[in-house]
């Protein structure tokens, strides 16, 4: 019984992934995952009308490489909001192909501001 | 600086609270002690006596102090005090009462409130039933009671450690706030207003699915309480029937609690599902596992005395790891992993010392009294029913502790930093993050666990406990497995002609399911003879086995209709992240997509939300005649100043065999935020124009034409006020095609300051066209560019000026204009003119004669179809002659400008999801069984039935 539980707790940890970077993705065969973070400055690509799968941008690695990525879904919600990027795929020439993607938003709950009623000018 | 009285605020229901939350405290602790002593002086009849009274008083009131601070909060929640940090953090002027017990729970301390709430009711229900394992079991829910009323507590024991964080705490006093300006004020109350209910959180789901989920966290504590009472008095194996009603009352209000946020995930969420092995959900699901294995092996030791170490462990392994989710969610250390988890409080360390106490007090009771647990000194034998029921109990606890695994793996990142720290060594290669795909990771290994799940839950039926006589037994049991078996290969078959399994896995599973259908359904007609009221198990372990086909059959065939099938067929495999999940679909005009043609209809604001109508014409298999026709309605949520989205929601088309699932993922600026429409708008390459009316326009390879000025406009995006000054233009565009196009642009100038101008778009011809603040200059004309002409009339006379016929038809002695604000003193008449236009069309205008501290003042009124401005400059008492002007101004003349752009993209469009979700009510039946199964058998236990 233990070492069947063993057994599975350990095939089950082989599928825990590390994060990796655009440099070491070159060299991979298999997906991998990539941290980053927006590239806020280059282009970011949603045109719905000419393909509505098509979603393209740059981040900057945890190295400080920049590369572009592209997936192939809806542009996310507050994509520009977002602090962090994780996307999985692979390197295909000079262009990481995401299959998914993962991001951390700051919550817009959280700001601690207080709203002034707004038939009120101070 | 000196204390500021603030005005208006309401401290005392605070006061009030305050003092309930450390009464409530005391009471819990001294009602854990009182029964502690109430067992511990069980030979002295009389003192017990005492001690238990003192014990059952100590509940009653903590009970009754925590009925009263919910009513209290609540009351201040009502009340909109917003001087209270919880009050403003959840509620807002415009959120509905019906949402009131939402944002009641909406944050930690309500939430923590509906825990103790129902661990009271509880509690007095326990009081009342338990009979002489009273004091043994009220000590240990007394001092669960005790741990969660110190969370809520808000004692400052030094001046840096706080324990607890009170709902009652002041908005002004709270952290980070004390040093914001507006409390330098000391009637800031009456600028404020609360943040609200956040919108994600406002449907009917938040108000059923965290009650349930509390009930079912709250219950779990019982089956444990009673796991310790037997161990403590000694009692080994009297607990277990009296505890067995509480536990399945549990594993069924857990169960379902789990399973309406899957549905409510399902229904109202984006996910596209009803399961995400999201953290959370997990932390849930977690302790339902360990106490359904528990409720197994209490059943097993009830009828054999085996297990009861297992039984033991199992409860408080499940009251443990309610603790543990607790911990997850609450104190922040999923951060990244989940979707919802609660925002930080700083309560981490006292979580932690929450579940430390009872681990460690678990464990030292086990290894104390374990040993005196009787075990029976004949093994289970390999053909009983208590064998292979408790090897299905060790399945699930497996099942748990890889689910558990993946799920801790940022607590186990932490510990390892901390050890990191401790030994002075950098460990973040060690770290390791959550898998690619969890979704894949967790379905991989629960596979075998449910195929070894659907077999031990089919054949074990059969068996019988202490099976003696298996020789016997053995033949009948065989041929019923026969039966099963061939009866489950032929029913497997069949349902896989619909359901098109492919693969060993997924064929063993379908067959393993089945198996435990078909099986269970067996036994229930030939061995208990169709009594259902015996039935509690066949019916849960029937609906196991239809839950898992429901997940099956949605998920191996769940697929993407919304993609252009011409485009896309046979050329990528399912996995490929190049396989199309959105279609574009442009208002009006129809698409084919999986079968359907999909035709977005129209947007409307209802609310908060922006509702999107969707038709879908099913075709025949030719593509020619419709077979069905249906409408879905996803639609998008906007913040409560609507100035940005928040989330979109979905809408399904629900059949008896399949549900057609669709969202919205994306959509034009204008319909996302402010922010964004305004960018785009300000991208746009803007030119002016002028034009007057019936005039054409050329730009580039376009025409345009101004056909109609509209002075009572119309627009999707405006809302008129009374006091507005708005005019709209009605304009044609048309390119060299000829086909003509209408657009109805508005300008609004709203409360003589804010200027609105509401574009329209032709997306046809790329175009959008704006309206300017001087167009309404030219609508109603500048005094200094009108030449009057003065008419001495009376009252009753008919006269023309220029091709107008106008009479004099009476008096208004009480006017109202737009210009005009009555005040004391005034005297005011209006003279009333009926005015015929040279077509015959009937105006009437009513201009004013003022007199305002001896001075005269004229109020002009002006008729914008005519271009006619009249005054009533005097009225002369003898002659009763009245002095009247007109000035007339030529719209047909006048240039109105307009501006257009014709590099404007298509804002007409939407981006849309659509999923189609087969045999998913499989799913939905199987849990309600499942969870009926348990409330049955906890009646029957109870002999209500």
């Amino acid at each position: 019984m233990i070492g069947v539980a063993v057994t599975l707790l350990v095939s089950a940890s082989k599928d825990m992934s590390s994060y990796a970077t655009f440099s070491q993705a070159m060299q991979s065969s298999s997906a991998v995952k990539v941290v980053g973070t927006l590239s806020k400055d280059k282009e970011m690509y949603y045109n719905p009308a000419e393909d509505p799968n098509y979603f393209s941008f740059y981040i900057q690695d945890m190295d400080g490489e920049v590369k572009k990525v592209v997936l192939h879904e809806a542009k996310p919600q507050d994509f520009e909001l977002s602090e962090q990027i994780v996307v999985t795929g692979k390197m295909r020439d000079d262009t990481f192909m995401a299959s998914s993607l993962l991001m951390k938003c700051p919550s817009k709950y959280k700001d601690e501001e207080i709203s002034v009623r707004s038939d009120i000018s101070i | 600086m000196g204390e500021i009285e603030y005005i208006g605020e309401h401290l005392f229901p605070g006061q009030i609270g305050q003092f309930l939350i450390v009464l409530a405290f005391s009471s819990a602790l001294f009602s854990a002690i009182s029964y502690f002593f109430a067992v511990k002086n069980q030979d002295h009849p009389l003192e017990a006596a005492t001690w238990r009274k003192m014990g059952q008083g100590g509940f009653i009131l903590l009970a009754v102090s925590s009925f009263v601070i919910i009513g209290t909060l609540f009351y201040i929640m009502v009340q909109k005090y917003y001087e209270y940090e919880y009050v403003w953090s959840h509620v807002s002027d415009q959120l509905p009462f019906r949402y009131l017990f939402s944002a009641f729970w909406e944050g930690q301390q309500g939430s923590f409130l509906l825990w103790i709430f129902w661990h009271s009711v509880l509690g007095l229900i326990l009081m009342r039933v338990s009979g002489r394992w009273e004091p043994s079991t009220m000590a240990t829910l007394a001092l669960v009671q005790a741990f969660l009323f110190s969370m809520i507590l808000g004692l400052h024991i030094t001046p840096d450690f706080k324990l607890g964080a009170t709902p009652f705490s002041l908005l002004r006093e709270s952290e980070g706030m004390t040093q914001l300006p507006i409390f330098n004020n000391a009637n800031y109350l009456s600028m404020i207003e609360g943040k609200g209910l956040n919108p994600l959180l406002q449907n009917y789901w938040m108000t059923i699915h965290p009650p349930t989920l509390f009930l079912g966290f709250a219950s779990v504590t019982i089956p444990f309480c009673y796991a310790v009472a037997g161990l403590w008095e000694g009692k080994y194996q009297e607990w277990l029937k009296p505890v067995l009603p509480w536990a399945l009352f549990s594993g069924a209000i857990l169960g379902t609690g789990i399973v309406m946020g899957g549905a409510w995930a399902y229904e109202a969420l984006s996910f596209g599902g009803y399961w995400a092995w999201d953290p959370v959900e997990n932390a849930s699901l977690v302790p339902w596992l360990i106490l359904i294995a528990g409720i197994h092996t209490n059943m097993v030791a009830k009828s054999t005395k085996h297990g009861i170490k297992a039984t033991y462990t199992f409860y408080a392994l499940s009251f443990f790891f309610i603790l543990y989710s607790t911990f997850l969610t609450r104190s922040g250390i999923l951060g990244d992993s989940s979707v919802h988890a609660f925002t930080e409080m700083g309560l981490e360390w006292q979580l932690v010392i929450f579940m430390a106490s009872f681990g460690v007090l678990s464990l030292i009771q086990y290894f104390s009294k374990g040993r005196h647990i009787p075990v029976p000194e004949k093994e289970e034998s390999f053909t009983s029913r208590e064998f292979w029921m408790f090897i299905g109990s060790l399945v699930l606890l497996f099942s748990s502790g890889l689910i558990t695994f993946t799920t801790s793996l940022p607590v186990l990142n932490k510990l390892m930093t901390f050890y990191g720290d401790l030994v002075g060594q950098d460990v973040s290669d060690w770290h390791m993050a959550t898998p690619e795909d969890p979704i894949a990771h967790y379905n991989r290994f629960q596979l075998w666990i449910a195929v070894l799940i659907g077999i031990l839950s089919g054949f074990t039926q059969f068996l019988i406990y202490k099976e003696k006589r298996w020789d016997q037994h053995k033949r009948k049991f065989w041929r019923n497995m026969l039966v099963c078996v061939s009866i489950s290969v032929a029913v497997s078959f069949l349902t896989n002609l619909w359901m098109k399994a492919e693969g060993f896995a997924y064929l063993l599973l379908l067959f393993t399911t089945v198996f435990a259908v078909v099986s269970n359904l067996m036994y229930l007609g030939s061995v208990l003879k169709m009594k259902v009221k015996s039935a509690a198990s066949v019916i849960s372990h029937v609906g196991f086995g239809l839950m898992i086909l429901g997940v099956m059959s949605s998920g191996i065939n769940k697929t993407f209709i919304s993609n252009n099938s011409f485009a896309m067929r046979g050329i990528f495999s399912p996995e490929d992240e190049r396989i199309q999940k959105n279609v574009y679909l442009i208002k009006g005009e129809p698409l084919p997509m999986g079968g359907y043609m999909a035709t977005y209809l129209s947007d409307t604001m209802i609310d908060n939300n922006r509702h999107y109508r969707i038709q879908f014409d099913k075709l025949d298999e030719d593509k020619k005649a419709i077979v069905e026709t249906f409408q879905l309605e996803p639609y998008i949520t906007y913040n409560k100043e609507l100035t940005e989205m928040v989330n979109p929601n979905p809408s399904t088309r629900r059949y008896l065999h399949k549900d057609i699932f669709s969202h919205i993922t994306a959509a034009p600026p204008k319909h996302i935020s402010v922010e964004a429409a305004r960018e785009e708008d300000d991208s746009l390459n803007y030119q002016s124009y002028s034009l007057s009316l019936g005039d054409t326009l050329q730009v580039e390879d376009l025409f345009f034409s101004l056909e109609e000025l509209i002075l009572q406009p119309t627009h999707p995006e405006y809302k008129p006020d009374d006091d507005d000054l708005a005019y709209g233009a009605r304009l044609a565009g048309w390119d060299s095609t000829g086909r003509r196009y209408h657009t109805n642009p508005v300008l609004a100038i709203k409360e003589q300051r804010y200027i609105f101008s509401f574009y329209d778009d032709i997306p046809e011809l790329g175009v959008r066209i704006r309206l300017t603040e001087e167009g309404l200059n030219k609508l109603y004309p500048l005094e200094q560019t009108l030449s009057y002409e003065s008419y001495h009339q009376k009252l009753g006379d008919r006269f023309t000026v220029g091709d107008h016929k106008v009479t004099i038809s009476g008096f208004d002695r009480n006017p109202e204009h737009r210009n005009y604000q009555p005040e004391d003193g005034d005297i005011a008449v209006a003279v009333i003119l009926d005015i015929v236009s040279p077509s015959g069309e009937p105006f009437q205008v009513r201009p004013i004669f003022l007199i305002r501290e001896n001075r005269t003042y004229m109020i002009k009124d002006y008729q914008p179809t005519l271009g006619l401005s009249s005054k009533f400059a005097s009225i002369d008492p003898a002659t009763e002659t009245l002095e009247l002007l007109f000035a007339q101004n030529d719209m047909e003349e006048v240039l109105f400008p307009v501006e257009i752009a014709t590099d404007a993209p298509r804002d007409d469009f939407i981006v849309l999801e659509a999923i189609v979700f087969p045999g998913i009510n499989f799913f939905w039946l199987g849990c309600v069984l499942m969870m009926g199964g348990m409330l049955l058998g906890m009646l029957r236990r109870m002999n209500w039935i």
